[in-house]
């Protein structure tokens, strides 16, 4: 039974809460029994919270005082979800999946969290990711990779691959990542799960650890798109504490035509051959459903990449500049103040880290700074009216989500050659565009999923062709 | 320390692509653009007021109202 009722979407479990035939104890139950048997391979939670059962008894308990008022409760009351290590819950650890915030205890909640709780979601556990998400397998976790459910030799993709792993392996029936390059994408993707990058602005990021502030969104991760739809619409809006949020009518819907392009040119290389084939077959259901899939040309996007990462090393070194052992973070003892700095900052980041935070100083050096982030700057707004003009004539863009399967662990030494990986995703960070990754099949034994991206503030495009792709 | 070196100059010849875009950065001041928060006290209740507390709590080392930071002037 316990087994069950760990498979259960959140809308199934939502139905049974509301009838009564399951309690959210029961939910959380299953939940942990899952995770117990497999998150010591997995390595998908960095921590499984003591409280999580005690919540759910709260959960129970609101909906019988909003039974006996003739309320409705909300559908999240009750359900049990995991959230990214990066996301702030008061009272809990946050520790970004780095040896520098080991110790973080989080003095309040972020935007998100309040919500959730609001609505009543049980938090089972925090999860894996690369360090202060720079990556894109979470194999850049100070705490260990998390393994693919599906091949645990495999990565479970990245940043968010423990929120992904959570799900996939049932020990969650939702979970949050946050997404700077395809971070909720690219590990949905590898786990054969759902996850949804929204419109820039569109959920606060307030309480949430900043890596690249002009990219990074908060995002569903879920067994369904119904689930991540429901998800997104309760953590979404504007908020006070995040200036860069925005108010739902601040973009106004193009017309639905159910035309979908695709950028062909950037599909000649570099694809796996059987990713290119599962991405037609699904081009082909889309056709059959009425949809016109028509070649689109996109003149910036090979240079997506080189500007995308311009922006991330820029953002990051000045991100991450507030954890120099003083002010915050992990605080080492030197034999001057100089020291001080560089024997925390040397000891509290890992590899991957330092080399972003070289780079992005790097970039924004005097006598450097227009040949790499100025121009970074005039391809991203070049990208951005590029894909703004494509999506007046079509609805969605549709590519794979990643150019192939989830790679073996310590495959991806060359740090270059993970960063290429990244090409499908990175452009909706670039464009504030929001994109979905949903299952597209399995290819040798492997998920792999497709990507839509939508115009500015129309999630509810992505929602509706994702449906075609997976039913539900 | 080479095998970095190695990966920071292969990783800046392939972003040195972005030198192929004609113009510059533009200057204008987009839909999202950073502002400053008004430089009021919290107001009863909200999320960060009660965290003060909290805040303060976390500090290593404190007596009373009296926060102590590392020293960060040298002779």
């Amino acid at each position: 039974m316990s087994s069950e009722l760990a498979k259960l979407t959140i809308a199934e479990a939502s139905k049974k809460l509301a009838a009564g035939e399951v309690t959210s104890v029961d939910l959380v139950r299953a939940c942990l029994e899952e995770a117990q048997a497999k998150n010591s391979e997995l390595n998908a939670y960095l921590e499984i919270f003591a409280d999580a059962e005690e919540q759910a008894k709260m959960a129970d308990a609101k909906r019988a005082e909003l039974k006996a008022r003739g309320e409705e409760a909300h559908p999240l009351l009750g359900i049990p979800l995991a959230t990214k290590d990066n996301i702030l819950i008061k009272g809990k650890h946050a520790s970004a999946s780095s040896k520098m915030l080991e110790n973080y205890v989080a003095s309040y909640d972020a935007t998100v969290i309040a919500k959730l709780k609001e609505a009543g979601a049980v938090f089972v556990g925090r999860t894996n990711m690369d360090e202060f998400a720079l990556g894109g397998s979470t194999e850049n976790s100070a705490f260990g990779p998390t393994k693919n459910p599906y091949d645990t030799s495999r990565v479970a993709g990245g940043t968010s691959g423990g929120s992904a792993a959570a799900v996939a392996a049932r020990m969650a029936l939702g979970s949050l990542g946050t997404d700077t390059g395809g971070s909720v994408r690219n590990p949905a993707s590898f786990c054969g799960v759902v996850g949804l990058k929204p419109t820039y602005g569109a959920v606060s990021r307030f309480g949430v650890i900043a890596a690249v502030s002009s990219f990074d969104q908060v995002g569903p991760i879920a067994k369904t798109v119904e689930d991540a739809e429901l998800i997104f619409n309760t953590i979404r809006g504007k908020d006070p504490h995040d200036s860069t949020s925005i108010d739902e009518s601040i973009y106004t819907n193009v017309a639905k035509n159910k035309k979908i392009g695709v950028p062909r040119a950037l599909l000649k290389e570099g694809v796996d051959k059987d990713v290119l084939a599962a991405f037609e077959a699904s081009l082909e259901k889309l056709k059959a459903a009425g949809y016109e899939i028509v070649d689109i040309e996109l003149l910036s996007l090979p240079l997506a990449l080189a500007t995308y990462y311009i922006t991330n090393f820029a953002e990051v070194s000045s991100n991450l500049s507030r954890f120099d052992g003083v002010r915050y973070g992990l605080s080492v003892k030197g034999d001057s103040l100089l020291g001080d700095y560089a024997t925390s900052r040397a000891q509290g980041f890992g590899a991957e880290t330092r080399r972003r935070i070289m780079l992005g100083t790097y970039v924004l050096s005097a006598g450097y700074y227009d040949a790499y982030y100025g121009k970074a700057g005039a391809a991203r707004a070049q990208l951005r009216k590029e894909f703004e003009d494509a999506l007046k004539d079509v609805e969605a863009i549709a590519t794979p989500t990643m150019p192939g399967t989830a790679w073996r662990v310590g495959e991806k030494e060359d740090p270059l050659a993970a960063y290429l990986a990244d090409i499908f995703t990175v452009t909706a960070n670039l464009t504030g565009n929001p994109a979905i990754s949903v299952p597209m099949g399995n290819v040798n034994t492997l998920p792999v999923g497709i990507q839509f991206t939508a115009a500015h503030g129309d999630e509810a495009t992505l929602f509706r062709v994702g449906k075609e792709i997976t039913g539900n | 320390m080479e095998s970095l070196q190695k990966d920071i100059s292969n990783i800046l010849d392939y972003v040195g692509q972005v030198s192929a875009v004609e113009g510059a950065e533009e200057k204008e001041v987009g839909l999202n653009h950073n502002v400053m928060r008004d430089d009021v006290p919290y107001d009863e209740g909200s999320a960060l007021k009660a965290a003060r507390e909290d805040i303060v709590k976390a500090f290593p080392k404190s007596e009373r109202d009296y926060n102590v930071v590392r020293k960060i002037i040298e002779k």
